[in-house]
């Protein structure tokens, strides 16, 4: 339903053209829940608002094809974007109260993003997301709520118009853990009821497997791990996504393994595999652009070793 | 609660009306020279001087002064004028209308037509309109207010002969019946419409004149607010919800990008006043600050004086005012008394 | 991490050369500086500045001999204005060497001492901010003869206050930050915080607002001297040649012209170059 094919994005700025996003694809069917996973400044949040039309101003490139179902949503104009927004697709930021306006009531803006829905709707859609006291929550003003009350509040106007397909960019970073599950717990509910489609950008691997259906992994503007959460998680195959859930702490107390190292600088990235610095087993075939390659019924990933009989490449995937 | 925020903003109001009336009067008996010689010229003889030392009270001690000089002015009386010959009171009460008026109306151009100017500007961001705005704003803030004047006077008073440049009122007119003092206000109340009319063709000149700097500056300043504001996760959400720009720009984006300019509507409001004399010496406006300059250069102390206290219990009373009501819209501040 | 080797300063070089206004603010004070110190040695008619008539060339309109044609007894009102940008940078400077260290201290003070320190100087700032600064200069200026020295000290009198206040605010949310207070906890004195800690942290702020304040300082100057408060005759003062020429408007149009333009483009030159320096700082009004 939703679909993003070969989607690049740059900007130009002091020191040159930066190419934060480098032909990423990926797609969310019809009902699905997807996650888009990766580390602070890899570029997930951008793409989320790619598909909104959100990037604007001179400095910017996009290239690539995005679809809603029949509808382009790049290349796209005005009239397309203000049928989509809201509507058909719509969007949960990252930090809840600052996401809200400061100087307006919640009910004002919850007012200001309903599209065409019968009187008192807001206020059911508070409640729906068990918010107690809906009436004074419209009456008062963001500085006045709780982050986990905001989030529910930008849940509720997420789910107002009942669109197709949600973005949820990192909907709990901002949230102490309990309130947290207790938001998506909301989300995925009225989701699944709604029959609407789900894309889920997180760095919490925990959230992932909880609430998706299939995930993406996502390094330094590229795509480099794809497939069902479980053959994701369970099976990564991508020194990346191996070193991420690594580096996942664990209970029995044992320090995590870091990555060593950070991500490359977007104006001059590595040829071909942007992991190779960072990546234990780089080797001279790293240094040419890598193809995802595929490792099982979809999943695939993007690495040279995977699908080979090189000796070297069964070591590391033990 | 807003009561006790109330209280505390008049007391310290209070205080600095105290304390300016001390410097104010400090200063008047710490300069060079004695007031009553100064006043009567060098010509006078010793007994007229020490006639008037002694009518003036000069001779007794400076706190016995200053508390001779509160009392009565609490009572409104500033003694006599030593360049008009009448009670100040009197001269304050006439003259004041008239450049509260011209404040007024100079404020409510920097006010309406600054935010909409830079609202404008900052909606055609990058377009020749929008560098053209920030150029005659730029030059609205770096030219002096009687250059404004004496450009605008000559445009389209003399060159053009659009609009009157002197007085209040034309000449064979008569002011409207005495309500408040404004000119237009009491004309309207009247009902005599051409009256209103005339009143409001004298004053523009004068007005924009005065209001050009504070409107350039206000356009700047509201530019860039709504440049940022722009850039806020809460416009964004608007945004990617499908609010028109239209909105965004004038609803969403405006509320929090004016609350700037608001905070310091009243300061500018008492810096007009502070400029005002400028422009009435320009346009033979009958107004205070006018007043006050003679005073000054006639070192008439009484007027002085009097001229600034009364300046200075309306920059108090203004800010008080705007103080309590930014609060009142604003419930998040009135924990905290921002000294 | 490190960007090619690009150092601080040179990034900063980069993003205010980049804005065509700053460096047109440069340019312009660069050249009023020059102009302003030189006038002894540049002006065509240095002697006019002083007293001196010529009752052979008065108004005398814009020529080869007289570029900005000549006043009522005869002076070229070239020469005076550069003498006049003298008299109104040398206004600024002192105006500012007196107000700013006084502000930028009693606001340092009263933000980091607090107790009765700060709401002693904030309450006296207050009182010296209720009174509007041009009536409050003027008022001094009434009382006290009227000169350029007198001026100078009525202006920074009444503006002094608007330091502390900025640099009280700014010192007030440093506070708040933990590395005060973890400086603090090594035993710091009081006055090796104020100055060493907190002090830079407002510079960029406090320096914008300088270079602002000096094309400030000379637009109240000059309206003072529109109303005769300012330097007296012979010495030449740019608000009082605009209102020399004013009555004769429009025939006899050069002196209050081109004293006006001259007036404007110092002005605009310092306010240029602030804006520029705002946006370097990335500093919040």
């Amino acid at each position: 339903m939703l679909e993003i094919r070969d989607l690049s994005v740059s900007f130009r700025g002091f020191e040159g053209k930066a190419r934060v996003i480098e032909n990423v694809s990926l797609e969310v069917r019809r009902g699905e829940k997807v996650a888009l996973v990766g580390e602070s400044g890899c570029g997930k949040s951008l793409t989320a608002r790619v598909v909104f039309g959100l990037l604007e101003g001179g400095e910017v490139d996009i290239d690539g094809r995005v679809m809603l179902d029949e509808t382009s949503l790049l290349p796209a104009d005005q009239v397309v974007w203000s049928k989509i927004r809201g509507c058909r697709a719509a969007m949960i930021f990252q930090d809840p109260l600052a996401a809200l306006n400061p100087v307006f009531t919640i009910a004002d803006q919850m007012r200001a993003v309903t599209k065409n829905q019968p009187v008192g709707c807001i206020r059911d859609m508070l409640e729906r997301v068990a918010i107690e006291d809906p009436d004074r929550v419209l009456a008062a003003y963001p500085f006045q709520l709780s982050g986990g009350m905001a989030q529910r509040v930008l849940i509720a106007m997420a789910l107002i118009n009942e669109p197709d397909l949600i973005v949820a960019d990192e909907p709990a970073t901002a949230l102490d853990t309990r309130v947290q599950r207790q938001a998506l717990d909301l989300l995925v509910e009225a989701i699944t009821a709604n029959g609407s489609s789900l894309l889920l950008i997180s760095h919490d691997l925990g959230l992932v497997r909880q609430y998706t259906d299939r995930m993406y992994v996502m390094y330094a503007g590229n795509i480099v791990e794809s497939g069902s959460t479980d053959q994701v998680l369970g099976g990564a195959r991508h020194p990346y996504t191996q070193a991420m859930l690594a580096a996942v702490p664990q209970l029995d107390g044992a320090l995590p393994k870091g990555i060593e190292g950070h991500l490359p600088d977007y104006h001059q990235p590595p040829p071909g595999c942007r992991f190779q610095p960072r990546c234990p087993h780089a080797a001279q075939e790293c240094h040419v652009p890598v193809p995802l390659r595929l490792v099982d019924s979809g999943h695939e990933a993007r690495c040279v070793f995977v699908g080979s009989s090189d000796v070297r490449s069964q070591r590391f995937h033990e | 609660m807003i009561g006790l925020f109330v209280l505390r903003r008049l007391g310290s109001g209070f205080l600095v009306l105290i304390g300016v009336s001390v410097l104010i009067f400090a200063l008047a008996r710490v300069m060079p020279g004695d007031p009553a010689r100064l006043a009567l010229g060098s010509s006078a003889t010793s007994e007229q001087v020490e006639a008037l030392r002694l009518q003036l009270g000069l001779n007794r001690s400076i706190p016995v002064q200053y508390l001779g000089f509160v009392t009565r002015a609490v009572r409104g009386d500033f003694g006599i004028s030593l360049y008009s010959s009448r009670r100040v009171s009197t001269d304050i009460a006439e003259t004041f209308p008239a450049t509260l008026e011209l404040v007024i109306v100079s404020t409510l151009l920097v006010g309406v037509l600054g935010v909409v100017l830079g609202v404008l500007a900052a909606m055609r961001r990058g377009t020749w309109t929008d560098k053209a705005l920030q150029l005659v704003a730029v030059l609205g803030v770096v030219t002096p207010t009687f250059v404004w004047a004496v450009l605008l006077m000559l445009l389209f008073g003399f060159w053009l002969g659009w609009l009157p440049i002197a007085g209040r009122l034309s000449e064979w007119l008569l002011p409207p019946p005495h309500v408040t003092g404004l000119f237009i206000i009491d004309a309207l109340l009247a009902g005599e419409w051409m009256l209103a009319g005339d009143a409001l063709r004298h004053v523009v000149l004068p007005a924009v004149a005065l209001s050009l700097p504070a409107l350039g500056q206000t356009a700047r300043l509201t530019r860039v607010n709504m440049i940022e504001v722009q850039r806020a996760p809460h416009i964004e959400l608007m945004r990617a919800f499908g609010v028109p720009e239209r909105s965004i720009s004038f609803k969403y984006a405006l509320r929090p990008a004016s609350i700037p300019t608001l905070t310091i509507i009243g300061l500018e409001f008492v810096a007009l006043f502070g400029n005002a004399f400028l422009v009435e010496s320009v346009f033979m406006w009958p107004g205070m600050a006018r007043y006050g300059v003679q005073t000054i250069l006639n070192k008439d102390l009484n007027g002085l004086m009097a001229t600034v206290m009364v300046m200075t219990i309306l920059f108090v009373v203004v800010n008080t005012v705007t103080d309590i009501v930014i609060a009142y819209v604003n419930p998040r501040i009135q924990g905290t008394d921002a000294v | 991490m490190n960007r090619r080797g690009a150092t601080r300063g040179r990034i900063a070089w980069y993003r205010f050369s980049r804005g065509r206004f700053q460096v047109i603010g440069l340019v312009i004070v660069s050249l009023v500086s020059v102009g302003a110190l030189a006038a002894p040695l540049i002006a065509p008619y240095p002697e006019h500045a002083g007293r001196f008539v010529d009752v052979e060339n008065i108004y005398r309109a814009p020529d080869a001999q007289h570029l900005m044609g000549t006043d009522a007894v005869g002076r070229d009102v070239f020469s005076r204005l550069l003498f006049a940008y003298r008299s109104s940078m040398l206004l600024s400077i002192v105006v500012l060497a007196l107000a700013v260290p006084v502000g930028v201290i009693v606001g340092l003070c009263a933000g980091y001492l607090g107790g009765w320190t700060e709401t002693v100087a904030m309450r006296i700032t207050d009182i010296f901010l209720a009174v509007p600064s041009l009536v409050l200069a003027m008022a001094i200026l009434g009382l006290f003869a009227p000169s350029l020295t007198m001026t100078m000290i009525a202006v920074a009198v009444g503006w002094w206050p608007w330091y502390a206040r900025l640099v009280y605010n700014q010192t007030r949310s440093i506070c708040t930050e933990e590395y005060i207070t973890a400086a603090h906890v090594t035993g710091a004195s009081a006055t090796r915080m104020m100055f060493t800690e907190i002090l830079p942290v407002t510079s960029g702020t406090v320096l914008t607002k300088m270079t602002l304040d000096m094309g400030f300082v000379i637009l109240l100057g000059s309206s003072l001297g529109f109303i005769g408060l300012g330097a007296q005759p012979p010495t030449p003062d740019l608000g009082t040649m605009v209102a020399e020429g004013t009555a004769l408007l429009p025939d006899v149009w050069w002196q209050p012209v081109f004293a006006s333009l001259a007036i404007l483009v110092v002005v605009l030159g310092f306010n240029l170059l602030g804006d520029g320096l705002r946006d370097l700082f990335g500093v919040e009004s």
